[in-house]
């Protein structure tokens, strides 16, 4: 046999995988104190839920937060993520005062920083306030929230479905919805019966 | 069939004879013009049969219409779901007679892995199907099969000289 030696590999530069989760995690990373100083009043506590920053404030409040979220010039979180609801129907601890959670996600584009405001609604009255009137592109979100839940955002301009037909009669997310639905699939005329 | 040989002064003039069914299904079969209804995956599969790589025009389909009015295959390639099974119902009645269905892939044909409340499990609950492609997403090779299947169909429906559509029993 030669002695043939097989040439050193060379690895390429170290790739930092997790660098875009570091920067999420940072993004994260928000001074809270701060927070309970400008939003005085406007929250029940602010918490930290896996390893985020979580306003916790109800209906009256909500749309004064984010009032103050996205003017102040500090804070600054000129950019709403997302709208979402849960549905607790399912939890162990359900109570029917918290039946829904109302999350709005707001960003700041200037400071990198992200916050969550959660808000609980009754069973009996799924309503809060709409935030289109701080943030426009709320409105779209909004729809498709009650859309999905049912969960009615007063004072939007145009409250209707988007996803699912007009003449829908369940709202499709909610917990005690079947995952197959009520037969609506079904529910079509043959295309030769038609004539 | 055979009449040339019978005829001395037809003989070797390059006729024949044959039925006038089996002329139309052959320009039918030949030349089908696909409504490409196509709502998901399946739809690039189709894309790719459509391609020069497998080049549905060797058997003569590969004039997309875009119109029902203009088309006499439909091809049903992806989910659909309760707000577009109504569309899916009128362009089938706007395709003029005499028309044929494909079924492409697991979605349309059962609904697939989308057992929830917006999918159509199978669109032959609403309209007929004459041929089911398998798969999810299937291969071209299984589509260009479906149309040859389709074209089979063609010839036994001119080999009967009726070209309307064997009635489907409603479930």
């Amino acid at each position: 046999m030669s002695d043939n030696k097989t040439p050193e590999k060379k690895l390429p530069p170290t790739h930092d995988s997790h660098e875009l989760s570091r920067r999420v995690l940072e993004e994260d990373q928000v001074d809270q104190d701060q927070l309970r100083s400008k939003l005085s009043g406007r929250f029940s506590e602010i918490v930290t839920e896996f390893k985020q920053t979580v306003i916790c404030t109800d209906r009256d409040n909500v749309i004064g937060a984010l009032e103050i979220l996205r003017s102040d010039p500090e804070l600054d979180y000129k950019m709403i993520t997302d709208i979402t609801v849960v549905d607790n129907m399912r939890r162990t601890d359900f109570d029917p005062e918290r039946r829904f959670t109302v999350v709005h996600i707001v960003y700041s584009v200037t400071h990198k920083k992200r916050v969550r405001l959660e808000t609980n609604l009754s069973e009996g009255s799924p309503r809060i306030p709409t935030a289109s009137g701080v943030y426009k592109g709320a409105a779209w979100i909004e729809r498709e929230a009650y859309d999905m839940f049912g969960v009615e955002f007063e004072g939007h301009a145009d409250l209707r479905r988007v996803l699912m037909p007009d003449y829908y009669e369940h709202f499709v997310l909610r917990k005690d919805y079947p995952l197959t639905g009520r037969g609506e699939r079904d529910n079509f005329v043959r295309a030769e019966e038609v004539e | 069939m055979g009449l040339e040989q019978l005829i001395p002064s037809l003989a070797g003039e390059g006729f024949f004879t044959t039925q006038i069914n089996k002329v139309i299904g052959w320009a039918r079969k030949n030349s089908l013009w696909p409504y490409p209804f196509g709502t998901a995956c399946c739809a690039i599969e189709m894309m790719s049969t459509l391609n020069s790589r497998y080049d549905l025009s060797r058997f003569g389909a590969e004039v997309i219409r875009f119109s029902p009015r203009q088309s006499d295959l439909i091809i049903v390639s992806g989910r659909v779901t309760l707000k577009m099974m109504p569309v899916l119902s009128q362009i089938y009645a706007q395709v003029g007679e005499p028309k044929w269905v494909i079924s492409m892939g697991a979605c349309a044909s059962t609904g697939g892995v989308f057992n929830t409340y917006p999918q159509i499990q199978g669109v032959d609950q609403f309209i007929p199907v004459d041929v089911y492609v398998p798969g999810c997403p299937p291969r071209p090779e299984s589509l260009i099969d479906g149309v040859l299947k389709i074209q089979q169909i063609i010839d036994g429906q001119a080999e009967r000289g009726d070209f309307t559509r064997p009635t489907v029993e409603a479930n």
